[in-house]
């Protein structure tokens, strides 16, 4: 797997424009992998995410599918089901954060997944020798791009993130994909 | 009950067990959501490993105190107090010596061909499962399948069973290596 080297440069290398052009074209995406907080709650989570356009759906489990959260929502709006409870919002971060202690911006984990910033929105970047995102400070997290790996089933050029953290405040948050599909 | 007798043999007369398993998971419509395999091992009262093996290597270990969750790639040890975690979960069913009755509702879910079906109704209000399937054969599960919140089955059947037999007491201790973070959780 190719690992990071090099120091991180701040203005966008040439062949970021080819990879930002390609990786922002996957409209949908599937992928198999694991989560790990720490902060006001910590704990881990096997994380199944399918995305189509804004519609997504992520399922984070613990052994045997316990304290299983299923989170589907769309641009607008998202529910999430929780033991017995189903709660509608506008705001999933905040919801998560409020209901279970830890949180995702789902949102915006949609671009940063691919190794890209969110769209419309202002960021902080820097970039390894590969013109590949290295970190990235967005919507109040900031985003560490650990290791990536080459994924042929979804981005035949271009590799994707491996291993990534996000952090806001007290709270971090470690991603790990084990396994990318294209969307079903 | 039949269902009770055989859950007390698997409780009392299964000191220590250990086998293979294959799990399949999958959401409320039953379509598969994810397959995985390792081994697992038991010794009572209070300890057992569960290792995953694939889709990714992960380990846990309950050493009576606490339970260890050590995931390699992310590098990062997670430690519970094993009572917290223990209550009405799988952790309890697999190492409790004590009976279940305290954390279950137990229900007779018939016998076919040798297999006794033993369905656990969690007691505690919030709990993670509805419900968690034993098939017991003479006190030994040969097959667990737990009904999560959200309508999904996570169901693991076990291969090359071993009761009774000694264990190397090393298997249910856990050391942090030492390039590993280690996350207290609660």
């Amino acid at each position: 797997c190719a690992t990071l080297g090099g120091p991180a440069q701040s203005e966008a290398p040439a062949d970021w424009q080819a990879r930002q052009q390609a990786l922002g074209a996957i409209a949908s995406f599937g992928l198999e992998g694991r989560v790990s907080a720490r902060g006001p709650v910590s704990g881990s989570a096997n994380l199944l995410w399918n995305q189509r356009d804004a519609d997504y759906s992520l399922r984070l489990s613990g052994p045997f599918g316990a304290g299983a959260v299923l989170i589907e929502g769309t641009q607008e709006q998202a529910t999430i089901r929780h033991k017995d409870q189903t709660l509608v919002t506008r705001d999933p971060e905040a919801t998560l954060r409020s209901q279970l202690g830890w949180t995702l911006p789902v949102d915006k984990l949609r671009w940063w997944i691919l190794g890209l910033p969110a769209p419309n929105a202002p960021a902080q970047t820097q970039f390894d020798a590969q013109a590949r995102l290295r970190n990235l400070t967005q919507a109040g997290w900031t985003v560490n791009y650990e290791e990536y790996r080459t994924a042929p089933a979804l981005a035949p050029v271009f590799d994707l993130p491996r291993r990534l953290s996000l952090t806001q405040g007290e709270l971090s948050v470690r991603v790990l994909v084990d396994q990318w599909e294209p969307g079903t | 009950s039949e269902a009770e007798s055989a859950l007390r043999s698997f409780v009392e007369d299964v000191r220590t067990f250990s086998a293979n398993y294959e799990q399949v998971q999958t959401d409320d419509s039953g379509e598969v959501l994810q397959r995985s395999s390792g081994s697992m091992a038991l010794s009572r009262p209070g300890k057992f490993r569960w290792t995953y093996d694939t889709p990714y290597e992960q380990l846990m270990v309950c050493d009576g105190e606490s339970i260890w969750v050590y995931d390699p790639d992310l590098a990062q040890v997670t430690r519970r107090p094993a009572e917290a975690a223990l209550s009405g979960t799988p952790a309890a069913l697999l190492a409790q010596r004590a009976s279940l009755s305290d954390s279950f509702t137990i229900e007779d879910g018939g016998r076919s061909d040798g297999l006794q079906n033993v369905r656990l109704l969690p007691t505690q209000t919030d709990s993670d499962f509805k419900s968690i399937e034993l098939w017991l054969r003479k006190g030994a599960p040969v097959r667990m399948r737990f009904h999560d919140q959200l309508g999904g089955q996570t169901d693991v059947r076990f291969t090359d069973l071993s009761v009774n037999q000694t264990i190397d007491a090393a298997q249910f201790q856990f050391t942090p290596p030492a390039d590993a973070e280690l996350v207290d959780a609660g």
